[in-house]
């Protein structure tokens, strides 16, 4: 059975989005809602944290790109880290890197945001 | 050709929910490494995905079948719906510059990088994706 947990924190009045478990075609509508209630509640810096996240699908990168243009359209910026090795694998294969601010961990992700 | 081979698990899939289940089943009977419980996970979720949604076309009285076979030191994994198949070579790359921000058409080229060797059969009804393992 897939799961999926999230819980959002604020560091240093940035809210942070932890996604952990599974993200595919099952869990993705979820984490779809959250970023999109996030970034239209007026959230123009937005960190997601998938340091505990075991493995994305398409239909989870997918997630990432709505989130993005949303955030743009916004005049926002999104921002992804702590990804594990399965899941920094699919982001470098589908050529995320080249869409997504992508950081090592969360800390490096906040500096200078 | 796969169906020579010992097989290890034959089911009729209803949903991705029942995926990781199977993977972890085969991971922990191979001593598979979490690099290789990653792959094999994400492209049966792609493939089954596929088989459900573009194959079946979310027809409830169709089926999806998973069949896993061993073959010396590699793992198949073939994944069968009751579509009307489709052709591989036809669907563009998601990472050409025009295609890197459309919302879809990763599952395919993901399967593709993550296995192998990928195999169609049946006018693309079938995708059989393979797995180098190496303990036995």
């Amino acid at each position: 059975m897939s799961t999926m947990n999230m819980y959002v924190h604020d560091s240093n009045a940035i809210k942070v989005l932890h996604v952990q478990g599974d993200l595919n075609a099952n869990t993705a509508g979820e984490v779809d809602s959250r970023l999109h209630q996030l970034i239209m509640g007026g959230n123009k810096k937005l960190i997601v944290n998938l340091d505990q996240l075991n493995y994305i699908s398409s239909a989870g990168l997918r997630v990432f790109l709505s989130a993005n243009k949303l955030m743009k359209k916004q005049e926002g910026n999104l921002r992804i880290c702590s990804l594990n090795n399965t899941v920094k694998e699919v982001f470098d294969i589908s050529g995320f890197h080249l869409i997504f601010d992508i950081f090592d961990n969360e800390e490096e992700a906040l500096n200078g945001y | 050709m796969a169906s020579a081979n010992p097989l290890l698990i034959e089911e009729d899939i209803q949903g991705i929910s029942q995926i990781e289940t199977i993977v972890t089943k085969v991971v922990h009977r191979f001593n598979l490494s979490n690099d290789m419980q990653g792959n094999i996970l994400i492209s049966l979720t792609e493939a089954v995905n596929n088989a459900i949604i573009h194959g079946n076309k979310n027809d409830k009285n169709k089926c999806v079948k998973l069949k896993i076979t061993q073959e010396s030191t590699k793992l198949a994994f073939s994944v069968s719906d009751e579509g009307t198949g489709f052709d591989h070579t036809k669907l563009p790359d998601p990472t050409l510059p025009e295609n890197l921000l459309k919302l879809s058409g990763r599952g395919v080229f993901l399967i593709h990088q993550l296995c192998d060797a990928v195999t169609y059969q049946d006018q693309g009804r079938t995708v059989e994706m393979h797995f180098h393992i190496c303990t036995l």
